[in-house]
């Protein structure tokens, strides 16, 4: 499906999908679930596989990005994004793993390093840090007292 | 090492290299201590913990074109029950930790320890904003050698080990305040109780 096509097909489906550019799409936390549905179970759209989940912080904004790659096992060069914005204080998402089985670790990395919560995930644990680690990793406020030691020389025009 | 109960030593500290007493009574000449330095230090088998990228240049290290057989070091084990030295090559992360502790209490004495590369001495380039990499494995295990490099080439850990041998030959029977090594005073205690 060509990229007009899927835009139409994409605001059809009610589900509050913005576009933000060619293939790339923003998605309400509410109806990830049943967008990734959506494209998985359309026979036209060779979305068959969930190629990457990751996410990244924005303590400015107040908002956890999670963002949902989906492509295709047999067509090269097709790849749909869907980016979920959260609330930074309570990040609660419908887990994918009924419907993808490899989306278990990939959800659980996130919960581990940006305390994402996945509803319905049925084993929600730790993944890489140590079951006793306390807070999580990637968020830009951890720290950690004797052990976390922040960086202290600031490059001009990073954003830290 | 107090020696209080036996007149020996003090009678023989001016000349000490020629004899001493070992705990428990008796006279050894301190050949003895070459020849069993001799012996480890030419048969250190190594227990090979790979971690990361210097874990491709002890590989290096052990096959043809640097060949560390010729210090008697190629004995790569899988095991720790037989090796008496660590090769800790790369990084160490929180996780990693507790089991590289349990896996060098493992170990039968005399044990040493090689921390290879950046990261094993001191946390290396994840010593900043990083979350879970232990800042150097000595905050878990004692070190014997350091090996800088990040990567080291295989020619530092091969100097590593000529450093760690000449180490070994600096040791005696006497001195048994190595960590990880039996004392023998604790024990007798024990035994009287």
């Amino acid at each position: 499906m060509k990229v007009n096509d899927l835009d139409k097909f994409l605001e059809k489906s009610d589900l509050g999908i913005t576009k933000i550019e060619d293939f790339k799409y923003e998605v309400p936390a509410s109806s990830i679930f049943a967008a990734v549905q959506l494209l998985k179970e359309t026979p036209k759209i060779p979305c068959d596989y969930l190629d990457l989940l990751s996410a990244s912080d924005y303590p400015d904004e107040e908002s956890i990005v999670v963002n949902y790659t989906l492509s295709s096992s047999t067509e090269q060069d097709y790849m749909v994004w869907f980016k979920v914005s959260l609330n930074r204080k309570k990040p609660e998402v419908a887990s994918l793993v009924s419907l993808f089985e490899g989306a278990n670790w990939l959800e659980r990395e996130i919960y581990d390093l940006f305390g994402v919560h996945f509803s319905k995930h049925p084993d929600l644990r730790r993944i890489l840090t140590p079951e006793d680690f306390v807070g999580h990793g990637l968020l830009k406020d951890y720290s950690r007292d004797g052990f976390f030691v922040k960086k202290p020389v600031k490059i001009s025009g990073m954003k830290v | 090492m107090e020696n209080s109960e036996n007149p020996i030593v003090e009678s023989t500290e001016n000349h000490a290299p020629i004899v001493q007493p070992i705990p428990g009574g008796g006279i050894l000449v301190t050949k003895l201590d070459y020849i069993f330095n001799t012996g480890r230090k030419n048969s250190l088998w190594p227990f090979g913990f790979g971690l990361a990228c210097c874990a491709i240049e002890m590989m290096a290290a052990l096959a043809s074109r640097f060949d560390l057989a010729r210090f008697g070091a190629e004995v790569m084990r899988s095991t720790p029950r037989q090796a008496d030295l660590m090769i800790v090559a790369g990084t160490v992360t929180e996780k990693m930790g507790p089991k590289l502790k349990l896996l060098y209490d493992q170990m039968s004495s005399p044990k040493y320890v090689i921390s290879m590369g950046s990261c094993a001495i001191g946390g290396g380039p994840f010593y900043y904003d990083s979350y879970t990499v232990v800042k150097g494995v000595d905050r878990i295990v004692p070190v014997d050698v350091h090996i800088p490099g990040c990567p080291p080439r295989p020619e530092a850990l091969v100097q590593g080990i000529m450093q760690l041998q000449n180490k070994i030959m600096t040791e005696s029977l006497l001195d048994r305040s190595t960590p990880g090594q039996i004392n023998t005073s604790e024990i007798k205690q024990e035994t009287e109780i």
